[in-house]
C-alpha cells in the first residue's frame, strides 16, 4: 500500500508507513485511546469539562476518517495530532467550554479542583511555555512518548522536538524553582 | 526537587482525573448520552441560553461584568534608577481599577521595576512584541512578565500618547516607546489582558505593538476604517475568499496576540484557520482608534451556535492599502 495522505482541517496529515493489517474496530480503539486523550487535553487546555469536548471532536474527526487512518501503523498518533491542534487553539478551547458549560448548566456549579496545588502549578507553567514545547513537553511526560512519536504527534522533525523539550524543560525548571536533570 | 520526578506526579494526577470523565465511554456512532452528541448539543443551546443565561454569568469567570471605560491616563516619568532582579516569588499588588493597573504598569516599566511589574501580573502572563520597520514586520519578543529582568532591556521610556481603549477586559493603550538610536520613538499600542482575582485587577496578558513614524507608511484613516470593515462584512457573509482580498499576501494572523505561537501566515495558512475556525461572527462595537501605524478596533465575536459573545479587541497593521497584520486579544 501506498502513503496514506489524510486531511483534517484543511491540514495535509501523511503518515508514509501504513502497515497492511486488518482495520481495528473503532470501538476498541475508542476505549483504549479515549482517556489519553483526554488527559492531553486537560494538560493543555486547563480545564477537564473542556477537556472531554475536545477528546470527543478529535475521536469524532478519527472515526470519520476510521477506514484511512485505521490502517495507519499507529492511529493513535494521528488523533493526538488533532487533540494536540485543538487543545492548543483559544477559539476551540473556548468553543468547547461553552459546550461544556451547556451540558454542566443543569449542575449549577463548576466541578471541584481535582489536581494538588503541586500538580495545578506544574500545568500552569505548560500552559505558559510557547504551544509547541508546552505539546513536547505534555506528551513526554503525559505518554512518556519518545521523541520520535511526540515528532509523529506534532507532524515535524525530531530534531524540532529535541529543541521544544530543551527550551520548555529549561523554562519549567526555572519557574518551578527545580532542578532540570533527573 | 527535580522536574520529571515533579512531572511524573502531575501526570499521574492529570491520567487520574481525566479517568473520571464525564463523557461515558462509548464511540462515535454508538448511543451517547442526548447532551453528550455535539449535534444535539448545539440545537440545545439556543434554548438552554434562552432560559440560562444568567447562569452563563455565575459559574464561568468568562462571564464576568465589563470593566468601565476609562478617560485619560498620563505619561509616567521616567527614571534611570537601578534595576531590581528577584527570584523570590512576588508578592502580589492588584490594581483596584483599571485606570490604577494601567498607570501602575507603566510606573513599573519606566522606573524598571521588577517587583512592580511581577506585582502587578498573574504569574502566567505571557507578552509579546511586534515591531514594523518600514515594510517588515515581525514578532520581535514573547516573554515572560514573571521571568523577564527589564534591565536587559534597552527602553528608555514609555508615553502614553492619549485615552486608553476598553472592550470587556482588553485595555489598549497609544503608545510611544523610546529607545537608543538608531531606532529612536516607535509609536503604537500596547494591549492589557485584564484578569479579575479576588483582590482586584492584575495582568493576565499583554501585547505591544510598534512600528517606525514614517509619515508616508501611515494608513489614511478614512481608507482603513473602509478596508477593515469591508473586510469583516466579508468574513460575516462566510465570504473567506473576500476577506483574504483585503489582506496582503504574506498577511500574518494573531488569533492571540499574547501567545507568540499562534500565527498564521500567508494567505494559504489564514484561509484555513478561517476555513477551520468560521463559527462566530464579528460585531465592531466602536470606532477605529488610530497610533502611528496600527489600527485599534474594540469587537464582539459570537458564536453562531450559542449566541455567546465575547468582547475583544482587533488590532491591524495596514500596509498599501491591505491589511498586513490582523491580530486579536480576548480575555481568557
Amino acid at each position: 500500500m501506498g502513503a496514506v495522505a489524510l486531511a483534517w482541517a484543511g491540514r495535509a496529515v501523511s503518515d508514509t508507513v501504513p502497515v497492511v493489517r486488518g482495520l481495528e474496530p473503532f470501538d476498541r480503539f475508542y476505549t483504549r485511546e479515549f482517556p489519553k486523550m483526554v488527559s492531553i487535553a486537560y494538560a493543555l487546555s486547563g480545564g477537564r469539562m473542556a477537556a472531554e469536548d475536545l477528546a470527543q471532536e478529535a475521536m469524532i474527526a478519527t472515526y470519520r476518517r476510521w477506514p484511512e487512518v485505521g490502517l495507519l501503523e499507529r492511529p493513535g498518533g494521528w488523533a493526538r495530532r488533532v487533540v494536540l491542534n485543538l487543545a492548543a487553539s483559544a477559539y476551540q478551547r473556548r468553543k468547547a467550554e461553552a459546550r461544556a458549560l451547556l451540558r454542566l448548566a443543569p449542575l449549577r456549579g463548576d466541578p471541584p479542583a481535582e489536581l494538588s496545588a503541586e500538580a495545578g502549578e506544574f500545568w500552569r507553567a505548560v500552559r505558559r511555555l510557547p504551544k509547541h514545547q508546552a505539546q513536547a513537553v505534555t506528551l513526554h511526560y503525559l505518554e512518556e512518548a519518545s521523541v520520535a512519536e511526540i515528532a509523529e504527534a506534532m507532524g515535524c522533525a525530531e530534531g524540532t522536538v529535541k529543541a521544544h523539550l530543551h527550551r520548555g524543560r529549561q523554562a519549567l525548571a526555572k519557574r518551578l524553582h527545580v532542578e532540570e536533570w533527573s | 526537587m527535580k522536574l520529571d520526578d515533579l512531572g511524573r506526579r502531575a501526570a499521574a494526577e492529570v491520567k487520574e482525573a481525566s479517568s473520571r470523565a464525564h463523557f461515558s465511554v462509548r464511540a462515535p456512532g454508538s448511543r451517547r448520552p442526548l447532551l453528550a452528541r455535539p449535534a444535539v448539543a448545539l440545537s440545545a443551546a439556543a434554548v438552554v441560553l434562552a432560559v440560562g443565561l444568567p447562569l452563563l454569568f455565575v459559574i464561568r469567570p468568562w462571564g464576568r461584568e465589563v470593566l468601565e471605560p476609562g478617560t485619560t491616563t498620563t505619561s509616567q516619568a521616567t527614571t534611570t534608577e537601578a534595576p531590581t532582579t528577584t527570584t523570590a516569588a512576588p508578592v502580589k499588588a492588584p490594581a483596584a481599577t483599571v485606570e490604577e493597573l494601567v498607570a501602575a504598569t507603566y510606573a513599573a516599566v519606566n522606573a524598571k521595576d521588577n517587583d512592580a511589574l511581577r506585582a502587578l501580573s498573574a504569574d502566567d502572563c505571557r507578552h509579546t512584541v511586534y515591531v514594523v520597520g518600514g515594510s517588515i514586520g515581525h514578532i520581535a519578543a514573547d516573554i515572560a512578565h514573571v521571568d523577564y529582568d527589564m534591565s536587559t532591556d534597552s527602553i528608555q521610556g514609555i508615553e502614553v500618547l492619549g485615552e486608553f481603549l476598553v472592550s470587556g477586559d482588553v485595555v489598549t493603550v497609544p503608545v510611544a516607546y523610546t529607545y537608543p538610536e538608531p531606532d529612536g520613538v516607535l509609536t503604537g499600542f500596547d494591549v492589557l489582558v485584564v484578569r479579575r482575582v479576588e483582590e482586584g485587577l492584575l495582568i493576565g496578558g499583554a501585547g505591544t505593538f510598534l512600528a517606525d513614524d514614517r509619515p508616508d507608511l501611515v494608513a489614511d484613516p478614512a481608507e482603513a476604517q473602509a478596508l477593515i470593515e469591508a473586510s469583516l462584512a466579508a468574513f460575516n457573509a462566510d465570504d473567506i475568499e473576500g476577506t483574504l482580498a483585503t489582506m496582503t499576501g504574506d498577511a500574518l494572523l494573531w488569533e492571540d496576540l499574547t501567545d507568540g505561537d499562534s500565527t498564521y501566515r500567508g494567505t494559504a495558512a489564514v484561509r484555513e484557520f478561517f476555513t477551520d475556525n468560521h463559527f462566530f461572527t464579528v460585531e465592531f462595537t466602536g470606532d477605529p482608534v488610530f497610533s502611528g501605524r496600527f489600527v485599534a478596533v474594540p469587537s464582539r465575536n459570537t458564536v453562531e451556535a450559542t449566541d455567546a459573545g465575547y468582547d475583544g479587541m482587533y488590532l491591524f497593521w495596514i500596509r498599501d492599502g491591505e491589511i498586513a497584520l490582523q491580530a486579536y486579544a480576548q480575555a481568557a
